[in-house]
């Protein structure tokens, strides 16, 4: 799977062979210089000789003016279907990925990866895997035809050119030991800059700015002193290449000089090689600045394929047909980290029809219910039940239609409003979607500029928080599907905003479905059905609101306790 | 400063540079050298054929130009690292002082300038446009160097060999412009068409990837890949169209860079055969002058990077160019808070607020109520001096808040923000804040905000680090670390966003506590979102229509004000809403 995404394909694969071409036919201006090298020393040169060997070099340039132009054409073309191939490959790789997977802080990195990073992989697969085929096979073919005129001169040349292994070797090595304290440090001095300026009115009220704050200030210094170090470990690796190069050719001009004073050399020959031996130092000088390039592409290689690696959700198709909704959590232990369980062993059962309440501290775990509800993670022990069927049995995809969730991240297509009430229930009729939009108090429709066909903007940022939220709720009423999450999170809006999301919420219990709502305050469920009361990860206690008063424990302290806020 | 403000562009970096821009000029010098160096080698050649053409090529003398190739490479190579090396220190050194240019005059700057947006762009510049000079002070300027002086410097002695043959070689030169204007041209058309594709990618990406879990939820996957892939699709057809327009004309760029060879064989065999020039010229120019050319191949990418650097120069530019906050007297003993004829506009145009008078006794108690978008986060702002009012004027203990010194004011307003900020440091840290404070102190102050229990409890206690720690912090925790913050700085005047609280409603009743021990014996502001806090305030101030309308104590205010009454009512239905399946009741 993953060699596929990044193998080049055969029209690619053409392109680059018609630029390494050109590259060899540009040695052929060689073949011509001699020739004219010959007659001059012949003494016998003509202007028609000129004039033919300019012939010739035309030809040459001819040529290669027309092979690189449709070459290099051809290999940005390839270039982009690469590309294109990836963030496709990518994309599907994508809905695949189990939808834990899915965090905040992950997301920006998937996001990264399909669009800038697979773009640095294009720029260097099409400028530089040509570039190096070429300079390759030129210095080859260069030392070839050198150890036909002298075998030292040729191994010479030969041997530059494997140097250039251990050489990269070194400089690979080198890259790994000093870029992961290069990028730690990078790490931390980027977080640092932004703990900076998040809390910059903070630490400015307490006095703990500019050049007072020194851990700022020496994180930055040290993140450069780390850069400057990590330079100065590659840096100097070229650059003994570049010596060691230049003395091979050194070395050839005394051995040939050498060679034509015994006479085994002509001096056209002595200086046709001499030529070589330059020219193939200039071009070894390109191909290593191309492969430090090449090097540098393996980076962003090795981040898209990492997500290439990630988990996928199993392809499961068992029998998963509720008939009714009740849902039953049976010795359910989960962690996110190893070691750190969230919860454990739970055991409860959730009433079809009827309205449960999770309350317990923050932290407490009752945000991971929903998780495992929604199968966004699967529990690491224990089974989950809806309506008596396992939850193991099916994919997310089937558990997540007959759910609804409402909470307080909404997230809305670049869309209009009223497609995407559409998304969460195609078959709506227009009616159907207005009387939904009334239910859920979305009265600010109205004054939409286009009405229910206004775009709502990315991600829906045109609207408030409390806007969003009531659109949410009414897609949960026209999707009617028979389990409604709720989290009851309107602590953060205004008091008008808070009003109309509850009334909303109201109006979508009217349906009569299986409702799990986790609260934050107590107040508000009062009359509900059931109210389990999580505390470190485990049901301490569940009943009724008086049932639960009665007891006196747990939620009785904390309804208590709330009676004194104001 | 003044006379650094007229410079621009790489002058103003220097200028940042400081000190270090020592080690950019030594690093220019040291690129200059080694370009002077890079012609030993064609130097060498010439000799070498000179010599062979004249038959007076024995082994000592190959053995003599073979070590002046080596001694020049030497040096070539040397002077080019110690030049790498000494742009990449004066570049890093560079990166850090601009790094700390900014931050110091994040100090100075007014705290309003400090909102989300700005923050957002200032990151921005810190990270990206700084890490921008990187690359052009280590790379593209020894770069631009290397690859300018070479080809001049060859020149200039191609020219000292043979004037005629020396000006033939630059003819490849005019070639190359005309076609390079060409393929500028041609690329700018689709300028338009590339920022839109480009933003329509990645709004479709960050789209598919954000809205995974409800594209799966709405079993949308299949419609929203398609629409994922056209995106895709678009972006490839535009750089294949690009690729088709302006591909070809970057090839030929590249080759006719080395047509010289076709006008330099013809000329200088003619000039050979007819006794003009010696085979020695004839070969040099037949081998170098057509290729000492290729060097400036990469300068056509360099001059994007170096429009790129500009850029980040500017943008530093405009943030340091931002004005600042300075001078006035120390900070007044009385901390009454007069508001006088106050009005102001953040664009200019529109008045936020329109003629706002209040009067705040020391000591007092006030709740600032309003609609979103009315203006309280605003007038509380103006008081704590974030912005200048546009009319009218702030007075603390009678003295203007302009002319307060601005550090003292903002040490004696303590403001409780919206978003509770921990360092990564410890919490012991993060509650001194740079203050030297006794380990009993700031317990003290975290037992009055409520939370010494709940640090005494971790392993590390208050040596625990926020950095390790943070994710797991609650929002209420981390707010009462930010409360005992503020009771251990001990301002006399206090301002705080009430919205604060709802982070995490789980622990109301510690972080009321944990206010209310910080409000004790302050002047204090209260913008209130839960209107329960009012009745513990002495007075409440209405802001609605862009001014203050009311300032009465709780009771008083419900009988007069419309505005306040509703709210107070919306407030109570709210939180008398009990959920139940298949109707709901709404209770008092």
């Amino acid at each position: 799977m993953n060699n596929k995404i990044f193998r080049t394909d055969r029209k690619l694969k053409i392109a680059i062979a018609g630029v390494v071409l050109e590259g060899l036919i540009s040695g052929c201006n060689f073949l011509v210089l001699f020739k004219v090298l010959e007659l001059i020393f012949g003494k016998s040169i003509s202007f028609d000789d000129i004039k033919r060997a300019t012939i010739y070099l035309a030809i040459i340039f001819g040529l290669r003016l027309v092979l690189y132009t449709v070459s290099y054409t051809q290999s940005q073309i390839g270039g982009a279907v690469v590309s294109k191939r990836i963030r496709v490959g990518l994309g599907d790789k994508l809905r695949r990925i189990v939808l834990g997977s899915f965090t905040k802080q992950r997301v920006g990195y998937y996001i990264n990866a399909a669009t800038s990073e697979v773009a640095d992989f294009e720029q260097i697969l099409t400028h530089k895997l040509a570039d190096i085929i070429k300079y390759w096979v030129l210095v080859l073919m260069l030392s070839c035809y050198s150890m036909y005129l002298n075998k030292y001169v040729g191994l010479i040349m030969f041997s530059s050119l494997i140097i250039l292994i251990p050489i990269m070797k070194l400089s690979i090595v080198q890259v790994k030991k000093y870029g992961t304290a290069k990028n730690l440090a990078r790490e931390e001095n980027v977080s640092a800059i932004t703990e900076y300026i998040t809390g910059s009115q903070t630490l400015r009220s307490y006095g703990l700015a500019g050049k007072k704050n020194t851990a700022l200030r020496s994180s930055m210094k040290l993140f450069s002193n780390i850069s400057y170090e990590y330079e100065r470990a590659i840096l100097p690796i070229g650059f003994v290449f570049m010596f060691l190069v230049y003395v091979g050719a050194a070395a050839s001009i005394s051995i040939s000089t050498n060679a034509m004073n015994i006479g085994r050399l002509s001096s056209p020959e002595l200086i046709i090689i001499t030529m070589l031996s330059l020219f193939s130092c200039k071009v070894e000088a390109s191909l290593y600045i191309s492969m430090v390039a090449y090097r540098n592409l393996l980076i962003s290689k090795g981040k898209i394929s990492g997500i290439f690696k990630e988990n996928e959700e199993k392809e499961i198709s068992g029998k998963y047909e509720p008939k009714t909704f009740d849902i039953c959590f049976k010795d359910v232990s989960f962690a996110y980290e190893e070691n750190e369980p969230v919860l454990n062993h739970v055991n409860f059962e959730i009433p079809a029809n009827k309205i449960t309440a999770i309350v317990g501290e923050s932290g407490s775990g009752k945000s991971t219910i929903f998780n495992l509800l929604s199968k966004y993670y699967e529990p690491d022990q224990g089974e989950i039940y809806i309506g008596g069927e396992k939850l193991s049995s099916t994919n997310s995809e089937r558990v997540l239609s007959d759910i609804s969730l409402v909470d307080q991240d909404v997230f809305l297509f670049n869309d209009t409003v009223k497609n995407n009430l559409l998304f969460a229930a195609p078959d709506s009729t227009d009616d159907e979607i207005i009387d939904a939009c009334k239910k859920a108090h979305c009265d600010f429709i109205d004054f939409m500029p286009n009405g229910i066909d206004t775009v709502v903007g990315e991600n829906g940022n045109k609207l408030s928080g409390g806007e969003r939220q009531r659109l949410s709720v009414a897609r949960a009423i026209l999707r009617k599907s028979n389990i409604v999450l709720l989290d009851e999170a309107t602590a953060s809006l205004d008091i008008e905003n808070e009003l109309l999301v509850k009334k909303a919420v109201l109006n979508l219990l009217q349906e009569g479905k299986t409702v799990v709502m986790i609260a934050h305050t107590l107040p508000i469920i009062q009359s509900a059905d059931k109210i389990l009361v999580l505390s470190d990860g485990t049901i301490v206690e569940n009943g009724t609101h008086e049932q639960l008063m009665e007891r006196k424990g747990k939620y009785a302290a904390m309804w208590n306790a709330s009676l004194q806020v104001k | 400063m003044n006379n650094k403000k007229e410079k621009k562009g790489f002058g103003l970096l220097m200028g940042w540079a400081g000190k270090n821009r020592y080690y950019i000029y030594a690093s220019v010098f040291l690129a200059l050298l080694s370009s002077l160096c890079s012609i030993v080698p064609y130097y060498v050649f010439y000799r070498l054929i000179d010599a062979a053409a004249s038959g007076s090529l024995d082994v000592s003398y190959g053995v003599h130009l073979a070590w002046i190739l080596i001694l020049f490479t030497a040096i070539r190579v040397t002077c080019n690292a110690f030049a790498s090396l000494s742009s990449h220190r004066g570049a890093y050194n560079t990166l850090y002082s601009v790094r700390c240019m900014v931050t110091e005059h994040m100090a100075k700057m007014p705290m309003g300038a400090l909102n989300e947006r700005s923050l957002g762009e200032i990151k921005c510049v810190m990270n990206e446009s700084v890490e921008k000079l990187e690359l052009f002070l280590a790379h593209n300027l020894p770069e631009l160097i290397l690859y300018l002086s070479g080809p001049i410097i060859m020149f200039f002695w191609l020219f000292t060999v043979h004037h005629g043959l020396a000006l033939l070689s630059i003819i490849p030169l005019v070639l190359v412009v005309i076609v390079m204007v060409i393929m500028f041209m041609r690329f700018f058309k689709f300028m338009d068409r590339i920022n839109t594709s480009a933003s329509d990618l990645s709004g479709t990406v960050s789209e598919y990837v954000n809205g995974m879990r409800l594209i799966k939820a709405y079993n949308m996957s299949v419609r929203s890949f398609r629409k994922y892939s056209d995106a895709i699709e678009g972006q490839f057809s535009m750089w294949s169209d690009i690729s088709k327009a302006t591909g070809p004309l970057y090839a030929s760029y590249v080759i006719l860079l080395e047509c010289g060879i076709l006008f330099l064989v013809p000329a200088g065999g003619w000039m050979f055969v007819h006794g003009h020039i010696t085979a020695g010229v004839l070969l040099l120019f037949a081998f170098i002058g057509t290729q000492y050319l290729t060097d400036i191949r990469p300068l056509q990418e360099l001059s994007n990077n170096l429009s790129f650097a500009l850029n980040g120069v500017n943008q530093v530019k405009e943030l340091i160019d931002t004005p600042v906050f300075e001078g006035g007297i120390s900070f007044p003993k009385e901390h009454n808070i007069s508001i006088e004829n106050v009005s102001f506009s953040y664009d200019g145009k529109n008045n936020v607020l329109e003629n706002v008078n209040l009067e705040i006794k020391e000591g007092e108690q006030v709740a600032f109520v309003g609609a979103s978008g009315e203006g309280k986060t605003t007038l509380i702002q103006l008081i704590a001096r974030f912005y200048d009012v546009s009319e009218g004027q702030i007075k603390i203990g009678g003295v203007n808040v302009k002319d307060i010194q601005y550090e003292e004011l903002l040490n004696n307003i303590s403001v409780i923000f919206q978003n509770a900020f921990l360092t990564r440091g410890t919490i012991f840290e993060n509650i001194a804040m740079g203050k030297e404070a006794a380990l009993e102190d700031v317990r003290k102050a975290a037992k009055a905000a409520q939370i010494d229990d709940f640090i005494m409890s971790l392993p590390d206690k208050y040596e625990t680090k926020v950095g390790n720690f943070g994710g797991r912090f609650s929002g209420g925790q981390k707010q009462r670390i930010c409360i005992a913050r503020a009771i251990l700085k001990n301002a006399p005047i206090l301002i705080l966003d009430e919205a604060t609280s709802a982070a995490d409603p789980e622990n109301q009743v510690e972080i009321d506590k944990a206010i209310a021990n910080l409000c004790k014996g302050k002047t204090v502001i209260i913008v209130a979102h839960r209107l329960g806090i009012t009745t513990l305030c002495n007075r409440v101030a209405v802001v609605e229509k862009n001014t203050v309308t009311d300032i009465l104590p709780h009771k008083e205010l419900i009988e007069k004000n419309d505005y306040f009454r509703t709210s107070w009512e919306n407030y109570i239905a709210a939180r008398n809403i009990r959920y139940i399946v298949k109707g709901g009741t709404t209770c008092e």
